[in-house]
């Protein structure tokens, strides 16, 4: 009895003394860290009260800056990011104090929430897309961010460099009730992305030339089949990249066009998404596509074009040097190439096109030197400093020749993540191709061939209606979360289970179950130019 | 007298506190915990009668009353919805719960030693994959109409090879089944430690009296766990429709949707995805008013038949 108490009286006191301690340590370290903080600002403001007496040397912009990690392994490999050496050479190049605050890529959404509801929110904030993206929480309508249009009345002049390098309907794309928030600083100048690869290989089998109506496309997939191909073309879950044949019919699964009385709707009631589907089941149903597309999630689906399963499929251009490595290890003599599109029965011909922009930044309305942050902008833009940014530092990791760039692309993940945090922090970039780089990569220049001969050519345009209310009540109702009305109905009809006319009931499903107000509030959101074209 | 009375009352109230004061000393970090972290993050759950906006707060966003509930309850899937939470729970409980114990039962009759222990790690195994790992095993590996074994298995028969994943008459079978796979060896853990705990001389008086395998079973282990097991269901109903969102989630695609939707994967969809936060809060009140409810019915059930219970 009196050992249990005796013990009961120890552990009653190492668990309150650890409690003490504990507090202890972390009262001691909060009082140490705003002492720091204090002596910190303190001497930032003798400096700032020396270099008043100083004005021909500009004190360096100071700001923080956040930014996903974007899942970069250069990134991921330094243990501070902000004693890293790219952002020590940018703080001396561009006269900057850069403190970078990563966000998790994986958990964006939700570290950009965490961000805006501490109160804590960095003077730059980098996010995909637009103001619209789920990620910014609505922070630009709840006046976060400070509008940028007194900045940019007068940035014809002061920054032209900015002005030229980024296109209007970038800056379109950033317009909120008239007034711009966001800069576009990573824009796509070519909004088709998407592009069809073929087996180059197979298709020399087959002795037939590179296909470009449905019929013919048809063919070449009859012939792939009947040479043993598994998959003549594969598609995949939600028909993510499964895009070339909808867009033969000029609509997508996503994307929302006006109809001939004038209405913004979704892509998936129009009439000319019947005619797509039933292609599809055709396709199906010959043995040219790859049943079990709609259960097929994106790792099992690289594999089968990875092993050589697939004949035909479409994915970002971008990638093709990826893909003809990948095949390769399983099929050395395999080879994907890119090609023109099929075109379709009313001469449409490739994927939706992307929105201008890929990603934008926001100014904090509390930062003081908005117009500097302009300024690293319209610096960015030059020639030299793109070139800085594709191949660092000239003299150390690239020569110039003659006029010649003398440079050597990394062959490891590391080294190629490296250039990508470099046009990171950098910001000024085109999303679509990199003229610089693509001719020392691999398959560079295939690809550069398709952006500036293919890609011009082809992609369906649509209108991005922005954020819907009434779209946000209906989840069955909006395009993409893979379980609405629409693909539930494609299902069934890719399967067999329902004929291709219970498309028609579907519309109408689609029309009473809220469709009607969301189409009105479309319509009405294009009508006052609120809506974003892609184009 | 009543004086003297509350004095000596008093008296022992004092002396007890003191004679437990270290006890009470060592309960106050519990206590702590559960307030901090269980009961204050509680009092959240008013966003749900908000228009809670992050940028305000809560002391600042709207009062908007029941209009999230009003929005739920007027919304078309609703019921089916509320449905399919159920039924997906219960097939859990009857069938998810049960399945250790028969598991339990028969390994617990392994009598070879080393191929007892083999046997039980290797049913431990998949309670450590994730489902997203589970799950695309069990789309492609285990039920793809061309390289599944299941279908192999089928073809191997001279049937039609069925393809599964848009079957939504299965579908509720496939997440059932896939937990049971998952979590079937991890759940016997308890069940053989409590058999263990069985005497073993009452197994050796009854084979004397010439009680066989199966005798013993139903006459010395079952009823020797049966408090075991009890508890563990009690455990197990205080979970009720916390059926987790990643485990449906693997599974579901346009074909099996309208079985599949449950309150979690519709609370992403609705709200998570768009910044709801009210009114995904709203909703998973109300799961959780629900959950209360058949929890304290289960409680009461079983308090009524076997005088145990939660509380």
């Amino acid at each position: 009895m009196k050992r249990k108490k005796l013990m009961a009286m120890l552990m009653a006191v190492s668990v309150f003394a650890g409690v003490l301690t504990g507090c202890g340590n972390a009262s001691g370290q909060n009082s140490g860290s705003s002492e720091q903080r204090q002596s910190e600002t303190t001497e930032q403001t003798q400096e700032t009260s020396e270099e008043s007496d100083v004005p021909e040397e500009k004190e360096p912009l100071k700001f923080t800056m956040s930014i996903s990690n974007g899942l970069n392994e250069y990134i991921a490999q330094s243990p501070d990011i902000n004693q890293d050496k790219w952002v020590k050479v940018f703080n001396e190049r561009y006269n900057l104090d850069l403190t970078l605050k990563l966000l998790d890529h994986k958990r964006f959404a939700e570290e950009m929430q965490m961000m805006f509801a501490s109160g804590e929110i960095a003077d730059v904030v980098k996010c995909y897309d637009n103001y619209t993206s789920p990620s910014m929480c609505q922070s630009v309508e709840n006046g976060v961010f400070m509008p940028l249009d007194d900045i940019l009345a007068t940035a014809e002049e002061k920054y032209p460099n900015l002005m030229k390098t980024i296109p209007e309907n970038a800056w379109d794309y950033n317009k909120y009730n008239g007034h711009i928030y966001g800069i576009p600083v990573s824009y796509l100048s070519r909004a088709t992305r998407r592009a069809t690869y073929i087996r180059k290989d197979l298709l020399d089998q087959t002795g037939l030339g590179i296909p470009t109506t449905l019929d013919e496309f048809v063919e070449v997939l009859k012939a792939f089949r009947d040479m043993g191909v598994e998959y003549p073309f594969a598609g995949r879950e939600n028909w993510t990249y499964t895009d070339i044949f909808f867009g033969a019919y000029g609509v997508n699964p996503l994307t929302w066009n006006l109809n001939e009385e004038g209405q913004l709707v979704p892509d998936m009631i129009r009439p000319e998404m019947k005619e797509a589907l039933a292609f599809h089941k055709m396709l199906k149903d010959e043995g040219l596509m790859d049943p079990e597309s709609l259960t097929t999630n994106s790792s099992d689906w690289l594999n089968k074009i990875y092993t050589g399963k697939v004949g035909l499929f479409d994915h970002n251009g971008g990638q093709l040097y990826g893909f003809n490595s990948s095949l390769q290890q399983n099929v050395p003599e395999g080879e994907f190439i890119l090609i023109p599109s099929p075109v379709g029965p009313y001469g449409d011909q490739g994927t939706q096109k992307y929105s201008p922009v890929f990603e934008s930044i926001f100014i904090n309305k509390d930062f003081q030197e908005p117009e500097r942050i302009f300024e690293y902008l319209d610096r960015m833009c030059l020639d030299e400093e793109q070139d800085f940014m594709a191949y660092g530092i000239k003299g150390e990791d690239w020569t110039e020749e003659n006029g010649q760039v003398q440079y050597e692309y990394p062959t490891d993940q590391v080294g190629i993540a490296e250039i990508s945090f470099r046009k990171t922090i950098g910001l000024i970039r085109d999303d679509s191709y990199d003229p610089r780089l693509l001719p020392f990569t691999p398959s560079g220049e295939d690809f550069m061939d398709w952006v500036q001969n293919v890609s011009t050519k082809e992609g369906i345009d649509n209108i991005d209606p922005g954020k819907l209310e009434s779209l946000t009540l209906h989840p069955e109702l909006q395009p993409g979360n893979g379980c609405d009305l629409f693909h539930t109905m494609a299902a069934d009809i890719f399967y067999g289970k329902e004929p291709i006319d219970s498309f028609d009931a579907f519309v109408e499903e689609y029309l009473s179950r809220g469709g009607q107000e969301v189409i009105e509030e479309a319509t009405k959101a294009y009508q006052e130019g609120r809506t974003f074209d892609r184009k | 007298m009543a004086d003297m009375s509350k004095e000596t009352a008093r008296g022992k109230r004092k002396g007890s506190r003191k004679k437990y004061r270290m006890l009470y000393i060592m309960v106050i970090p519990g206590i702590l915990y559960f307030i901090l972290f269980k009961y204050v993050p509680l009092l959240g759950n008013v966003i749900a009668f908000q228009d809670y906006n992050i940028f305000k707060g809560i002391f600042h966003s709207a009062w908007v009353g029941l209009k999230n509930f009003k929005i739920l309850f007027e919304y078309g899937d609703f019921l089916p919805i509320l449905k399919n939470t159920i039924v997906i729970n219960l097939y859990d409980l009857l069938f998810g719960f049960t399945a250790p114990l028969i598991l339990a039962l028969v390994i617990n009759d392994i009598s070879n030693a080393w191929f007892r222990k083999g046997v039980q790690q290797i049913v431990y195994l998949p309670h450590f994959l994730s489902w997203t790992i589970l799950g695309g095993i069990v789309i492609t590996q285990l039920l793809s109409p061309s390289q599944g074994l299941v279908n192999l298995a089928l073809k191997g028969m001279g049937m039609e090879p069925i393809y599964f994943m848009t079957e939504a008459s299965m579908a509720r079978a496939i997440v059932v089944l896939a937990g049971i796979w998952k979590d079937m060896g991890w759940g016997t853990v308890v069940y053989l430690a409590a058999m263990t705990a069985i005497s073993p001389s009452l197994y050796e008086s009854a084979s004397l009296d010439g009680a066989g395998k199966f005798k013993q079973l139903i006459y010395i282990t079952l009823p020797g766990i049966v408090p075991v097991i009890i508890t563990l269901f009690l455990l197990r109903i205080g979970h009720f429709l916390d059926f987790g969102f990643e485990r449906i989630w693997v599974f579901q695609n346009a074909s099996n949707v309208s079985v599949l939707e449950i309150f979690d994967t519709y609370i992403y969809k609705a709200g998570l995805q768009q910044g709801r936060y009210s009114y995904t809060t709203a909703v998973g009140l109300f799961k959780s008013v629900v959950g209360f409810l058949l929890l304290y019915g289960g409680n009461m059930l079983s308090r009524k038949t076997t005088g145990e219970s939660l509380y």
